[in-house]
């Protein structure tokens, strides 16, 4: 995975069952990412919180996936290691024919920071 | 050409390790050209791949950059960007190491400092990917 263990931690999951989870996860400050997003300011980069839901989704339902669609992806706020380093992801996978229709909400208990609504088709 | 490698950092605020656009060929009006090259230290190469939120994050610097470069021709500062939606974006293939990235982005009416845009990413007139994002501006 790209950015698991790198851009972020999960610490626990909460799974509901095969199609629902939530997963617990740290913002790792320390993420190279946030030297170039961007210098003296780091901010959490809306796409690696995309992908971030994408690695739950692979994690939840144990295939590799391709982000093949995203019908709507609302950055609700700035998100960064400093400002809410503990977030949860919660993440619900349908399956359909070739992948998931996914929709996931990233969040703490203060506001939410990303309400995403796509489709993860298998990787082959 | 209108900017090129370290010229861009004139245009948009990110820098290394995830600076995603390294060319502006045009803009004009309400579009702009922009481009990529793929190279093996790409921030989202996986399996010698562009990664989907590669390719968004390639287009929302392209939109950043050509702002950037409205900004400048009007006298004032290049704005920071943030993408406040993305909405439907569509992957067809993801890029390897060595392609050559050619986006159009077309810029809609600014409210209330949000702008609409759309982005095609292309390879050789391949269509890659394509997406509608929402851009607010500091």
């Amino acid at each position: 995975m790209l950015l698991k263990d790198k851009f972020f931690r999960v610490e626990g999951t909460d799974v509901q069952d095969a199609a629902h989870a939530v997963f617990h996860v740290t913002l790792l400050a320390d993420c190279d990412c946030y030297r170039g997003h961007f210098p003296g300011k780091p901010v959490s980069p809306g796409v690696c919180n995309i992908e971030m839901i994408k690695e739950c989704a692979e994690l939840l339902t144990g295939k590799d996936l391709l982000l093949a669609a995203v019908k709507q992806c609302r950055l609700t706020a700035v998100a960064t290691p400093a400002v809410c380093p503990q977030l949860d992801v919660t993440v619900t996978a349908e399956g359909t024919g070739d992948g998931y229709t996914v929709t996931a909400l990233i969040a703490d208990s203060g506001k939410s920071y990303m309400e995403f609504k796509g489709t993860l088709t298998l990787n082959q | 050409m209108l900017y090129e490698g370290e010229a861009i950092k004139t245009l948009i605020p990110q820098r290394d390790p995830i600076m995603m656009v390294d060319k502006v060929w045009s803009a004009e009006g309400d579009t702009a050209v922009t481009g990529l090259t793929v190279t093996d230290r790409n921030y989202f190469l996986e399996d010698g791949l562009v990664a989907e939120p590669g390719l968004i994050e390639h287009i929302a610097q392209s939109a950043s950059a050509f702002a950037g470069h409205r900004a400048r021709v009007a006298g004032q500062e290049a704005p920071i960007g943030y993408i406040g939606e993305v909405k439907k974006f569509r992957l067809y293939r993801r890029p390897a190491v060595g392609e050559e990235l050619r986006t159009v982005i077309t810029m809609g009416t600014e409210v209330n400092g949000i702008t609409l845009v759309r982005g095609e990413v292309r390879s050789n007139d391949e269509l890659l990917a394509e997406t509608q994002m929402k851009i607010f501006c500091e």
